[in-house]
């Protein structure tokens, strides 16, 4: 893939994200203007720059799009939740087209196809706003401009007329950006690419009314506007104009144009649209020259919208008054008449209509964007003064590096060795700063938002509560905490998982709650908070909860525990048997809740990545799962310790303390070994014994245990180890191979001399 | 682009680019009554169009070639000339 296209792959998988979190939110919120503003500009933005390409397919389906939230901008038309699973499915179109472009730099075979049906369905919700449903590619497919014709001299114009009742004929308005003089755009070269030009007008609008000094103008920025008439089809002009597609209006001639424009079932909405635009036109200064044919235009559309509304103003006050105007070379006649239909109109409903005009602002302001929208994607993102920092760093390891060549010459002068030592031990020092803050440094390099991804799950809630008829809204908070890169992506699929539970087996159906006193509309909460050197995210819901006696019983029946055991669990720890593998407490397997192995597969992913998770649930009230993950998977740190001739490694992050234990203090319960330590009953476990090596206890140590205490799924447990060392940070790789199968280690890490040391999976061994 | 200047008179031949915007700018500032040929013109940037329409620029020969007269045309100097040119002929 070349890199333009990669740039445009990174930037529309952002843009799409960025138009389903908004379409979201404007289903919530229909009349949020901003959010209007905002998904319409993300959806003109991704059609602009993929208007580069020749992705027709792509282009036009996003384009129809956009025609539709055109018209929501405009107020022609509600956002219902129909339109938005139709817009949210094209955005998943366009994901899968995206996916194909970035594998094989060309979109799939049935690409066309896809596109024509999709945007076939988009056109198809815009009864009532006329858009022109043949094929784009990008080129602005509004109605023909009511003031089309202005320019035209009338014996031009009858004879287009006649053309267009014969064959296809394309009005064309063309801005060119600009800026295009710099981006080598000619605009007269371009416009040169029609075929069959009938008629052209090129002119500078301001140039005409304004008399002012015009060599203080920048001759460099392109203020040219070019109309003309030319054959069709329409997609030739799109082709012609197909990488300044935002700059040109394009609209197929019909045999009676002004009259085609106007719907035939005009509303009053679209009578006020109509009058309000007519207005702006006349309220204009326009040249002497285009009077005539604005009036003219002006004219048809007054007669159409004013006559087909038993309006008080007749066909013939406005054929007096276009007259007039003509006779006088002044809009002012026509302008009256309107004044006074809109005066006829309800303030309230004008007001409206001028509010929605406002909206209309640049189109591709991406300034507004915000940049805490970007998701977690294979681009990353990093602050500048992230970067800055480890350019500091660097240079000061350059120069804490040139400390050691003065060493060297130190020794070779023989300078005495306690000097050469403690020389030796500063530059350690400060090298040793360096590197840990370098660490620290790179670390935060690679710390994004967990926004990305919790962002994607407004999208699956929405869907899947409406798939089984469910009402839930989904609060999120503390988005903006950030992790590792590395872990957010592995926490997608957990979470994910997670919350399709919760709306599967939490959330009752909408009749069920209010039976129980509880509102329609469930809610589960997402949220993120950072703790001291963890994240901890929970997911809770308003739901049924979790009944620990049912999953006792369960549990249970599935041999997942017996008999004995289940009765001394507590509530919590029998609640959280449902992360034990084959454990479901579906009644019946749904299409979401899988097969019962779901929740131990979270539980095995964010063990793998460092995390783990606790289920809390109340009976009636709801469930909360939370789930903590470290904040980085880069360097952990672990606690050494023996067992006979192997040395192991254990997360520093699981033990709580490291005691040396009397032999005398060992008791037995049940035949199991147990220590009281300051009260509490700590199990003990032989470490060596579980893992098959044979333990050598220190000489002298024969009636002493070194104890490490450790926590593992909220319950304290005694390791009994050999030797216990100091704690480390390592790099932790994953087994592969063959070793992978062996369950009881989580990874491998490689000592400063070399060794390879197997750090210990706790959760697995105590098990 | 070939432009020669024949005393008040700058005379252009072939494509007249952006490029040559600049030139043409400096000529017109340094020359009063400043005027141009076009009549050798193959083709005519938009940017050049626009300054000519702009800064009011004389026009003392129009174009032979016949798309450079149809923008010419559409910008209404044509017109333009033939009301102050007694000489004119389209």
């Amino acid at each position: 893939m070349n890199d333009l296209l990669q740039d445009f792959y990174d930037e529309a998988c952002e843009l799409v994200e960025e138009t389903n979190n908004g379409l979201l939110t404007l289903e919530r919120q229909p009349t949020d203007k901003e959010a209007i503003d905002d998904v319409f500009r993300t959806i003109h933005t991704l059609k602009g720059a993929s208007g580069v390409f020749e992705i027709a397919p792509f282009t036009n389906t996003v384009h129809a799009g956009e025609d539709l939230l055109d018209a929501v901008r405009d107020g022609a038309l509600t956002l219902t939740s129909d339109s938005v699973d139709l817009l949210l499915e094209v955005n998943d179109q366009l994901v899968k087209w995206l996916q194909a472009l970035h594998r094989s730099g060309q979109l799939p075979a049935d690409a066309e196809p896809t596109s024509q049906r999709l945007s076939r369905l988009l056109r198809s919700r815009l009864s009532g706003v006329n858009i022109d449903e043949s094929g784009g590619q990008g080129v602005e497919k509004a109605p023909i401009p009511h003031d089309w014709c202005a320019r035209i001299p009338d014996d031009v114009r009858v004879l287009i007329e006649e053309r267009a009742a014969v064959e296809d004929l394309v009005f064309v308005r063309y801005t060119p950006d600009q800026a295009c003089y710099f981006s080598g755009t000619d605009p007269l070269a371009t416009v040169s690419g029609l075929d069959d030009v009938l008629w052209r007008w090129v002119g500078i609008p301001d140039y005409d009314t304004h008399d002012t000094d015009e060599t203080d103008r920048d001759p460099y920025q392109c203020r040219l506007v070019i109309e003309c008439v030319c054959s069709g089809p329409v997609e030739a002009v799109e082709t012609c104009f197909r990488y300044e597609p935002d700059s040109v209006i394009a609209a197929k001639i019909e045999e009676s144009p002004a009259d085609e424009e106007l719907p035939v079932d005009e509303s009053a909405r679209a009578r006020n649209w109509w009058l309000i635009e007519v207005r702006k036109q006349l309220s204009e200064e326009l040249p002497t020259s285009i009077i005539k044919g604005v009036v003219r235009s002006v004219e048809r559309v007054l007669a159409r919208c004013l006559a087909d509304h038993s309006n008080a103003i007749g066909i013939e006050e406005i054929t007096a008054a276009a007259q007039l105007a003509i006779e006088q070379s002044s809009c002012a006649p026509l302008l009256a008449l309107v004044d006074e239909a809109l005066g006829a109109i309800d303030p309230l409903e004008l007001a409206a209509f001028e509010m929605n005009a406002s909206l209309d602002q640049p189109a591709d302001d991406r300034s507004q964007m915000s940049e805490a929208k970007r998701q977690v994607s294979a681009v990353l993102r990093v602050e500048q003064s992230r970067v800055d920092k480890l350019v500091d760093l660097s240079g000061e390891l350059v120069v804490a590096k040139n400390a050691l060549p003065f060493l060297m010459k130190r020794i070779e002068e023989g300078a005495p060795t306690r000097d050469i030592c403690r020389e030796i031990k500063a530059v350690y020092d400060v090298v040793d700063r360096i590197a840990d803050d370098f660490q620290t440094a790179v670390m935060h390099v690679r710390m994004v938002r967990l926004q990305g991804i919790f962002q994607k799950f407004h999208r699956l809630v929405r869907d899947t509560s409406r798939k089984i008829g469910k009402q839930v809204v989904l609060e999120i908070s503390g988005e903006e905490t950030e992790v590792d890169k590395n872990i957010v992506e592995k926490l997608s699929d957990p979470l994910v998982h997670l919350l399709r539970n919760s709306l599967d087996h939490g959330i009752e159906m909408p009749e069920v709650r209010q039976e129980n006193g509880k509102p329609a509309e469930a809610t589960i909460a997402l949220k993120a908070s950072a703790l001291e050197d963890r994240v901890l995210i929970e997911i809770s819901d308003d739901g049924k909860g979790i009944d620990p006696a049912i999953v006792r019983e369960k549990a249970i029946l599935k041999g997942v525990i017996d008999d004995e055991r289940a009765a001394q669990l507590t509530d919590e720890q029998a609640i959280n048997l449902i992360l034990e593998p084959g454990f479901s407490t579906a009644e019946s397997i749904t299409e979401l809740s899988g097969r019962g192995v779901g929740m131990d597969a979270v539980r095995t992913v964010l063990e793998e990545c460092g995390g783990s998770l606790q289920i809390k649930s109340q009976v009636g009230v709801g469930t909360t799962i939370e789930v903590y993950v470290p904040l980085s998977m880069a360097v952990t740190q672990i606690m050494l310790i023996d067992i006979g001739d192997v040395q192991l490694g254990v997360s520093i992050d699981a033990i709580i303390e490291t005691v040396k234990v009397s032999t005398e203090m060992i008791q037995k319960v049940r035949g199991d070994e147990v220590v009281v330590l300051r009260d509490r009953l700590i199990p003990l476990v032989r470490l060596g014994s579980r893992l098959g090596i044979q333990s050598k206890p220190r000489t002298g140590d024969t009636d002493e245990l070194r104890v490490l205490v450790v926590q593992i799924d909220g319950e304290d447990v005694g390791l009994v180890v050999d030797r216990f060392h100091s704690s480390v940070d390592v790099l932790i790789r994953p087994l592969v191979g063959v070793l992978a199968a062996c369950r009881h280690y989580s990874g491998s890490a490689i000592m400063g001399d070399g060794r390879v040391l197997l750090v210990v999976r706790l959760s697995e061994i105590l098990s | 682009m070939t432009l020669t200047i024949i005393e008040k008179e700058a005379v252009l031949d072939g494509a007249i680019g952006i490029e040559n915007l600049d030139a043409l700018i400096n000529f017109v500032a340094d020359t009063p009554e400043a005027r141009i040929d076009l009549e050798s013109v193959t083709h005519l940037h938009g940017g050049i169009l626009q300054w000519i329409i702009e800064a009011k620029i004389p026009i003392s020969t129009l174009p032979k070639e016949e798309s450079c007269r149809a923008w010419l045309d559409a910008a209404g100097l044509l017109e333009a000339k033939q009301s102050t040119d007694p000489s004119f002929s389209a």
